[in-house]
Parts: structure tokens; C-alpha cells; sequence
């Protein structure tokens, strides 16, 4: 578990990166949807231990942020930009990530890399050198490294950037089985990523968490502000583009979806939110207001 | 533990596995293979200093790499935002950094260890004693390390401080500043010596006083261990601070520990700063007292400063000497000097003027037996005589002290020093109590100029005495300028008669040969051993000619004292100092002219001959020079069976024969009478007249043919021999049909 309590962080110049937080994380997924710029890789840093708030309260599984070094025992980490030596091979790598975690025994380490490889569908690249990969292998990598030792909290930080479209779904189902135990906090702006997978979302907005709840809770903040309309071409044209969540062809009409605070369109009719629609209808509410 | 290895294994990986750091450590050891095997000990001197000179140059090259590991190993993942990754792994940035600065001086060894290996094993071949070798071995082994401990600590702390690639140009402009800037402006053209410490490597290229086999390592080890004690000091500082800014960066629990030894590391580098700040404090304040000593002389250069010639009713003598130097554990010199003053010297004066060193403390002065007062002023000491004294004086001095100097603006810096084995107590900075006031040093530049203000030491003059010296506790011999006639127990003792000054020198570095031919040894360095051997053989058989045939040569015990380093020939006493030709190693004598034992042979026979070159007198008033010549003439001829022009080709360079063939001055020689007496002997020994001219020679060799210069003729004068006066002796003994 994971608390947040009142948690802000200033840099030197002023800025604040995090404005009085305060959120209970519990065991499952959790996702924390925010912008670029809202404060979510700040909030994650701290998380890992890699960074110290200006002010407020955290405690991971129970251990304060006083405690810093007991608190990377038992995390694991993914970074948002990740990059590894690339003399080494996937394998090397695992193991010298494997030995700093304090996997001392050889056979449990290899047998855990060797899963882990599995597990991010590395295995028949593991003995290449790491300069040889992709982009998306890399990620791939790190977030084995992330996963090595199973660690009780995972912190990842914009995981699937990167990924093509099988290796995130293949990633996202990986941590929803790893979270059924343990405590996870998946930081993205693509709202997809948490749609299918996690218990808990949280919302930062300008270093301020907007809301904190499930997945129904932010799906309802867009209640009364989604509408639909069928729209001729010159309609459409007329339309103020900001409101457009999506729009399609059909029989030479376009259908749109829309977020607005008022009705958009004399033929527009409001309809049920979808998650993503919930979370910008947020964004829009807390800009408007 | 596992992890530190396991992050060393990463590091060390991180290094062979790039191409530049994986070659340099091959190009480092060929380059210095292929100088190693170009050296050959036996043909030339000097090879310690030019091991040394080459080493501080490749060393200082060297330094460059060292700079960029260090900041790339820290900026490989530590100053990288994509390597966040490691920084929550459970692992302190001190396992992190250590497994770093560990495994770079590791992968360092690789440039200086097999480097300096191969040197013992080539050095042991030529063959240089094995124990002389391993202490250069261990020498530069030692300095290269702590240097490459300071310069990585220094490159891992500025890429923990600047972030960006400029970090790669301020640690080039790092190496540079701390190598060869600081070396030849800040410290060889602006005399700053006390930055010393803060050199990358303290290889110096242009002022280097380490570079001699003796008087170097040996002589500063003790300012070395504290320069190096502050080095070691400013290196952990560096490291701890370099820690507890990353560990800022990053929320740990043992932060106020760091502060703390970053605390420590600051006071200890302080106290390592202070003790040596300490020792220059002391020089610097020597030094000051010296400009401010109204006793000595100021003059523009050593040559201005020569001393006058005091008329004879003022010279005051001293006629024999007794001296007793008892050396301490604490490097103390306890001294009594048992002197003779005739009575002409001191002439019913109350007041006996005498000069001795500065740092000597005089205990007490007994004349006759009585206990006297004296005055001390700088190194001005005066007797006050009793007033009922009459006749010859015996005077005893009893005095102690740790004599050292330490002149900025000189080359070697220091004048007199007696540390552990290492000793030089040069005659002419008074280690004994000589007559007369007589100022040692002599002060130059302009008064306000605080950098070009200096102190040198300057000519003395020295009344020929009767000396007897008994030297004890020496962990080493010592060499004196006069013969030592007995050593037993740590005890030498030293006589010479009618000698000028007297020097003592040692070294435990310094080793001895006798000749197995001729009654010589010569005193020098192992390293120097082989080389010194040869030109012993060769001097050997200049020898075994001259004393064929040469009715008064000195043919005592022959010392030859030769090094390459340490020595400042004082240009007025020349080679020859009483019975010691100190020879240092003189690229002139040694490679162009390739006739260092005639040099040698030639102050055996003539002494210095200072006024050789006459001062632009005429030639005709004065020609002892060309008969001097006229000796090697004969040996070349005779000896070495040359003719005239092969000895032009070969040697007439050396200043033994230059005035015959190589030496033309229409000035003071407008009548060519050199080259007229070469003729008349050429001439004579082709008529088979050579024992004639053997005999004229050794006659004006009997009247002298010292050429001593003013200064030295004011006690031993010699007189001229003209033109006319040779061509006289010629005709009677050499033309006429009943010559010798």
C-alpha cells in the first residue's frame, strides 16, 4: 500500500511540480492519468525514492520516505526515458539488475531472468547485445528489470510508450497478473492503457490531483457532458473543433461526439460517457473552472 | 560484497569494452617499450634522468585519458536521466562510486605497471644494480599512482558538478592548467614552488628536482610524504564531496553522515594544507630574512658579485684545521673546529673577522684555551681576542646546527643540505668557519620586485690549509674534496694538505670504483656505473702517458666524483676542488667532444686553469695556455698516434688542444704564435727530438701552468711565461746540439 498524504513539491525555481496531494494506493493497479506536464513523473520519483517532496507525508508498504534506502528494497522501478549499456546483452543485464536487488543466489536469478524473458517475449534476442534493439525492445527490458525480484510495489512510468499494438496488450495483461498481490502505480496520459486493466485511477492536473477513484467514478465525470450529434458537412464545418471527442462518416452525414458544459448543437443529444471522455470532460471541467 | 564485485565486473566491462580505453594502455607500452630498448646504459650517462624526463612526459600524456574516464564512468549512468533506473535499485551511490574509481585505477595499472616492469627487466640487463632500479621502479610506481588518484577524483567530481558536455573541456582545460601550464609558467617562469603539490603528477618537465639519482627522492622525501599526505587528503576530500552531491540528488537516510565526512575531509585536508603551507612559511621566511640582511652583498649576477681582493696587510688566514662533524639522529650536526691563526693574520687586531653559515649556532669559542665572546651577524662571526693574547692563536669552535637553504631562483635550490645520507656542504657555504668576512650569499633583482628578488650563493676565496676532518654518524659514506685516509665503526676520517676548500658530499645512491690499473676511484651512481667505468678505463691510459713522463704529477690517489644531477659546478672552481674533480655529467665534454677523461686529466695535471682563456691579454705576454696545450698535443700525437689534421677533426673542440688548432684570434694572437709552437714541437718530434721537448715541458710544468685566475692568485700566485722567455728555453734545451 501506498499513502500520499498532503505531499508538494516546489523546484528551485518556484515552480510547483506538486500541490498538496494526498491518495491511499492500495494492492492492484493502479493508473495515474494525467497530462504532459502534470506532475505524474515528479510524483513518481518520489515514489521510487529518487526524489524528496518539499513537504507532506509518504509511506510505502508502511515504510516512510525517511527511510528511503528500505523503500528500494522493495520497489521496482521503470523509468520514463530508459536507456541501458548497450555493450551488454538483455541477459547480462537482468543479472547485474537481478544481483543490485540482492539476488544473490545464481541458479534462483537465472531462473527468474529466464521467466522474466519469457514473460516480455525477449527470450530468443536475450544473448544479443542491447545495441542491437529497438526501441521497443529496450522497453521490454527495462521493464523485466522492473519486474525482477518481484518486487511488493511496482512504479512504472510511461511503460507502453514505444510498444506496438500486441506488445501492449501483452505487457498490460503481464501487470494485471502481477498485480494481483502486490501494489502497482502505471503512470500514462493514453487512457487505454488503463481501461482494461486497472482497479484505481488517479487524476493530476497541474501538479493538483483532480480525482481518485475507479474506473466507473471517472467515467461518470463526464455524465451530462458528452453529447451526440448527425451532422451535415457544413454543420460540422461550423462546429468549434475544441468540443469534437471523435466524429465518423456515415451515409454522407458525420457523426460526432462532443464535451461541452451546454448543449453544442441544436441536434445534439447527450449520451452515456466513455472512460476517456470521463477523463477529458475532468481536464475540461477543472480548466473552465 | 556480491554487488560491489558485480558492479566492478560492470565498470572494468564498461572500460575494455571501448576501443580507446582498450588501446591506449598498448600504445602507452609500446612507446614506452620502444624508448626502453633505445637506451643503453653503458654507452651514455644519465639514463635515470632520462628515464625520468621521458616518464614525465608520457606520464603527464597519460593524464588525459585518466581525465575523460573519470568523467565519462560518472556520466555514463550516474548523470543520465535514462539511467534513473539505477539509482532505485537498492545499492548506495558509495558501492556505485567506488566500484568506478577502484576499477579505473585498476585498468590505470595497466599503463604503469608493465611499463615500468619492462624498464627493471631491461634496466637489470644492461646491466644497472637490480636495487637501484627497484627504487626507481618503486618511485615512479608510487608517484603515478597517488597522481592518478588525485586527477580521477578530480574528473569524477567535475562531472558530478557540471552537467552538461562542457564538462569535457573544463576537464581538458583541468589537465592542462594542472599539468603544463602550472608546470612551465606558474612554477618554472614565475618561481612559484610551493604549487608543487597541486601539479596532476608532480613530473615536472622543466624544474624537476627529482630527476637526479642522488639528492632527489631521497632528499624530499620528507617535503614529498607531506605533499603527498595533502594529495591523498584533497584526493578523499574530493570523493566524499562528489558523494554527497549526488547523494543530494537523491533522498538517502545517511545524508548527515555525509555531511559530516565531508566535514572531516575538509579539516583533514586543511590540517594536510597547513603543514604543507607550514614548510614554506619557514623558506619563505628564510628567505625574506635574507633580503633583509644588511651583511650581504648586492649585485646584479654571480660575476659582480665576485669578491675583492683585500690587500695584504687585511688577509686574514687561518693555517690548519681540525674539524670534528658528529651527525644526529634528527639530522643535528654537532661540529668543533680546531683552527690555527697565524700570527700575521690576526696581527694584535681584538676583533678576528670569520664567516660561517648562517644556520650553524656557535656554542662556544675557547682562543688559548680561554673562553671568548663573538658577535654573530647573518653568517658574519667575530672573535673578540683576549688582549693579552700574542703569537700563533689555537682557536676551537664548537657549533651545531641543521644546515639547509632553499634558494627559489636557482636551478637545484639548494646550496647546503645534510638530511639523513644525503649530504652537501659545499666549501663555499662556509659548513666550516673560514677567515675573513665573507658574504655566502649575494642578493639580485630590484628591491621591489617580489618574484625576480633572489638569493644565490657566490664565490668565495679560500687561503690554501692544512686540513684534517673526522666525519661520524652517516647511515652512508661521505666523500669529501680532500682523501679520506681511514673508515672504521661509521667513522671516516679525512686529510689534505695545503687544500683550498673543502667539501662533503653523500648520497646513499652513490657507489665507488677503483680503478684496477691506476691508483683512482671514482665516486658515482649505479645507474651511471657502467658508462663511468669506461671513461675510467680511458682516463687510465691518459694516465699511464702523462705519468710516464710528466716528473711532478700529483700521483696520489686520484677521486673522481661523477654524477649526473645534484651538482652545481660552481663556474669558478671548476672541476677541481682541492683533491676532488667533481665532474658532473656535461653534455659538452660528454657527447660533443666525447673527452670527459681529458678533462678529468686535464685538472689532475693543470688543476682549473680558470684564467686559461687570459682576459684578452696578448698572447706574447703570456703563453702557459698554448704550453698546456702542447701536453695533449704530445698525447694525441704520441699516444694516440693522430696526426695534426686528424686531431683538428677530432678534438679541436676540447678545450685541451682548441687554442692550437680550432681557437683563432687575431686580436690577442695577431703573430700566430700558437700555431708557431705547435710547428716548432711537430717539427722536433719528427727531428726525433721528442724527450727534448718532454723535458721543456715538464720544466714550465714545474714553474706552473695552473693559470689560476685573480681571485685564486691572491694566495698562490704563479708567474706568466712569455714568448720570449719559451722560445729561450727552446732554443737551450730542445734546438741547441747539447740539449737535454
Amino acid at each position: 500500500m501506498i499513502t500520499i498524504e498532503h505531499v508538494s513539491k516546489t523546484y528551485k525555481k518556484g515552480a510547483w511540480a506538486l500541490l498538496d496531494v494526498s491518495v491511499t494506493l492500495g494492492k492492484g493497479m493502479t493508473g495515474l492519468l494525467g497530462p504532459n506536464g502534470a506532475g505524474k513523473t515528479t510524483l513518481m520519483r518520489i515514489l521510487a525514492g529518487l526524489a524528496a517532496p518539499t513537504s507532506g507525508h509518504v509511506t510505502v508498504a508502511g515504510i516512510p520516505l525517511t527511510r528511503p534506502d528500505e523503500i528500494r528494497q522493495m520497489i521496482g522501478y521503470l523509468p520514463q526515458y530508459f536507456h541501458i549499456y548497450p555493450q551488454m546483452t538483455g541477459r547480462e543485464y537482468l543479472d547485474y539488475v537481478g544481483v543490485m536487488k540482492g539476488m544473490s543466489d545464481l541458479k534462483a536469478r537465472r531462473l527468474d531472468i529466464a521467466r522474466l524473458l519469457e514473460m516480455v517475449n525477449m527470450q530468443d534476442k536475450a544473448d544479443k547485445k542491447v545495441r542491437t534493439y529497438s526501441g521497443g525492445m529496450k522497453q521490454r527490458i527495462g521493464i523485466a528489470q522492473s519486474l525482477m525480484g518481484s518486487p511488493e510495489v511496482l512504479i512504472v512510468d510511461e511503460p507502453t510508450s514505444g510498444l506496438d499494438p500486441r506488445e501492449r496488450v501483452r505487457f498490460r495483461n503481464m501487470l494485471t497478473r502481477f498485480s494481483l498481490k502486490r501494489t502497482v502505480l502505471l503512470s500514462t496520459h493514453i487512457v487505454a492503457d488503463i481501461e482494461s486493466n486497472c482497479r484505481q485511477v488517479a487524476v493530476l492536473n497541474q501538479g493538483s490531483l483532480l480525482m481518485t477513484g475507479d474506473l466507473q467514478d471517472l467515467q461518470g465525470c463526464g455524465q451530462g457532458y458528452v453529447w451526440e450529434a448527425m451532422l451535415s458537412a457544413e454543420q460540422y464545418h461550423a462546429l468549434d473543433p475544441s468540443l469534437v471527442m471523435s466524429s465518423r462518416q456515415q451515409e454522407g452525414m458525420m457523426i460526432c461526439r462532443m464535451i461541452s458544459m451546454h448543449k453544442p448543437h441544436p441536434d445534439a443529444l447527450q449520451v452515456e460517457p466513455g472512460l476517456e471522455e470521463g477523463y477529458i470532460a475532468l481536464l475540461r471541467r477543472e480548466r473552465d473552472e | 560484497m556480491s554487488k560491489w564485485l558485480k558492479q566492478c565486473r560492470l565498470e572494468l566491462r564498461m572500460i575494455l569494452r571501448n576501443p580507446l580505453f582498450a588501446l591506449l594502455p598498448v600504445v602507452y607500452n609500446l612507446i614506452f617499450l620502444f624508448f626502453i630498448f633505445s637506451i643503453q646504459a653503458a654507452e651514455k650517462p644519465g639514463t635515470f634522468g632520462d628515464i625520468f624526463e621521458f616518464n614525465a612526459i608520457l606520464h603527464t600524456l597519460s593524464l588525459g585519458p585518466v581525465m575523460l574516464l573519470g568523467i565519462i564512468s560518472v556520466r555514463r549512468d550516474i548523470g543520465k536521466p535514462s539511467f534513473e533506473w539505477n539509482r532505485s535499485l537498492p545499492i548506495s551511490f558509495s558501492m556505485m562510486m567506488s566500484a568506478k574509481y577502484i576499477v579505473g585505477q585498476l585498468y590505470l595499472l595497466l599503463f604503469t605497471l608493465p611499463a615500468y616492469t619492462i624498464m627493471y627487466f631491461s634496466l637489470v640487463r644492461q646491466p644497472v644494480p637490480a636495487e637501484a632500479v627497484w627504487r626507481q621502479y618503486l618511485q615512479l610506481m608510487l608517484q603515478s599512482e597517488i597522481s592518478y588518484l588525485v586527477t580521477l577524483a578530480l574528473a569524477m567530481l567535475l562531472a558530478v558538478c557540471i552537467g552538461g558536455r562542457v564538462v569535457y573541456l573544463i576537464g581538458f582545460c583541468a589537465w592542462m592548467f594542472g599539468t603544463f601550464f602550472m608546470d612551465i609558467f606558474l612554477i618554472s617562469q614565475m618561481g612559484w614552488d610551493m604549487l608543487r603539490t597541486f601539479h596532476l603528477n608532480q613530473f615536472f618537465l622543466s624544474s624537476d628536482l627529482m630527476s637526479g639519482e642522488i639528492w632527489g627522492y631521497d632528499l624530499y622525501q620528507s617535503e614529498l610524504a607531506i605533499s603527498w599526505r595533502f594529495v591523498l587528503a584533497f584526493t578523499v576530500l574530493m570523493l566524499v564531496v562528489s558523494l554527497l552531491l549526488i547523494n543530494l540528488k537523491r533522498p538517502t537516510m545517511w545524508i548527515k553522515w555525509w555531511w559530516l565526512g565531508a566535514f572531516m575531509s575538509v579539516l583533514i585536508a586543511a590540517a594536510g594544507l597547513n603543514s604543507y603551507l607550514s614548510l614554506w612559511q619557514e623558506r619563505s621566511s628564510a628567505i625574506r630574512e635574507m633580503l633583509a640582511d644588511p651583511t650581504l652583498y648586492s649585485a646584479s649576477s654571480a660575476y659582480a658579485a665576485d669578491p675583492s681582493i683585500p690587500e695584504v696587510s687585511l688577509r686574514p688566514t687561518i693555517s690548519s684545521y681540525d674539524i670534528s662533524l658528529k651527525r644526529r639522529d634528527d639530522d643535528r650536526l654537532q661540529l668543533s673546529a680546531r683552527m690555527t691563526i697565524p700570527a700575521s693574520s690576526w696581527n694584535k687586531a681584538s676583533v678576528f673577522p670569520m664567516t660561517l653559515h648562517r644556520d650553524f649556532h656557535v656554542e662556544r669559542v675557547n682562543v688559548k684555551g680561554n673562553q671568548v665572546e663573538y658577535r654573530r651577524q647573518g653568517d658574519q662571526l667575530s672573535l673578540v681576542l683576549p688582549r693579552d693574547a700574542s703569537g700563533e692563536l689555537e682557536v676551537i669552535i664548537e657549533y651545531f646546527g641543521k644546515p639547509g637553504d632553499y634558494l627559489p631562483r636557482e636551478t637545484k635550490k639548494r646550496s647546503l643540505f645534510s638530511i639523513g645520507g644525503e649530504v652537501k656542504l659545499p666549501s663555499y657555504m662556509a659548513w666550516y668557519p673560514l677567515a675573513g668576512e665573507q658574504s655566502l650569499y649575494f642578493k639580485h633583482g630590484h628591491p621591489d620586485d617580489a618574484i625576480n628578488r633572489a638569493v644565490s650563493f657566490r664565490r668565495m676565496l679560500f687561503p690554501p690549509v692544512d686540513f684534517s676532518l673526522t666525519v661520524e654518524g652517516y647511515p652512508n659514506p661521505v666523500y669529501a674534496s680532500i682523501r679520506e685516509w681511514s673508515r672504521d665503526d661509521g667513522i671516516q676520517r679525512f686529510k689534505g694538505e695545503q687544500v683550498e676548500g673543502v667539501t662533503l658530499l653523500g648520497s646513499r645512491n652513490l657507489i665507488q670504483y677503483h680503478s684496477p690499473d691506476i691508483p683512482a676511484k671514482m665516486i658515482t651512481t649505479p645507474y651511471n656505473m657502467a658508462y663511468a667505468q669506461t671513461q675510467l678505463e680511458d682516463f687510465a691510459q691518459k694516465y699511464k702517458y702523462f705519468s710516464s713522463w710528466v716528473s711532478e704529477m700529483p700521483k696520489q690517489d686520484v677521486q673522481v666524483f661523477y654524477s649526473d644531477s645534484g651538482y652545481d659546478v660552481n663556474p669558478y672552481n671548476g672541476y677541481m676542488e682541492s683533491d676532488l674533480i667533481i665532474s658532473p655529467v656535461y653534455y659538452y665534454y660528454d657527447f660533443d667532444v666525447n673527452s670527459l677523461p681529458g678533462e678529468w686529466m686535464n685538472a689532475l695535471l693543470f688543476g682549473n686553469q680558470n684564467g686559461f682563456y687570459r682576459d684578452g691579454r696578448k698572447q706574447q705576454e703570456d703563453v702557459r695556455n698554448v704550453i698546456s696545450s702542447l701536453f695533449w698535443y704530445m698525447y694525441y700525437r704520441e699516444e694516440k698516434g693522430l696526426t695534426d689534421i686528424q686531431i683538428e677533426e677530432q678534438y679541436s673542440w676540447a678545450r685541451s688542444v682548441q687554442f692550437l688548432f680550432g681557437w683563432v684570434d687575431q686580436e690577442t694572437d695577431p703573430d700566430k704564435i700558437r700555431q708557431k709552437m705547435v710547428s716548432q714541437v711537430a717539427k722536433a718530434m719528427k727531428e726525433g727530438k721528442t724527450t727534448q721537448v718532454k723535458a721543456l715541458l715538464n720544466e714550465f710544468y714545474s714553474a706552473g701552468l695552473r693559470l689560476p685566475d685573480k681571485q685564486e692568485a691572491v694566495y698562490r700566485p704563479e708567474e706568466p711565461v712569455t714568448y720570449t722567455q719559451w722560445q729561450q728555453r727552446w732554443n737551450e734545451i730542445v734546438e741547441s746540439p747539447g740539449g737535454k
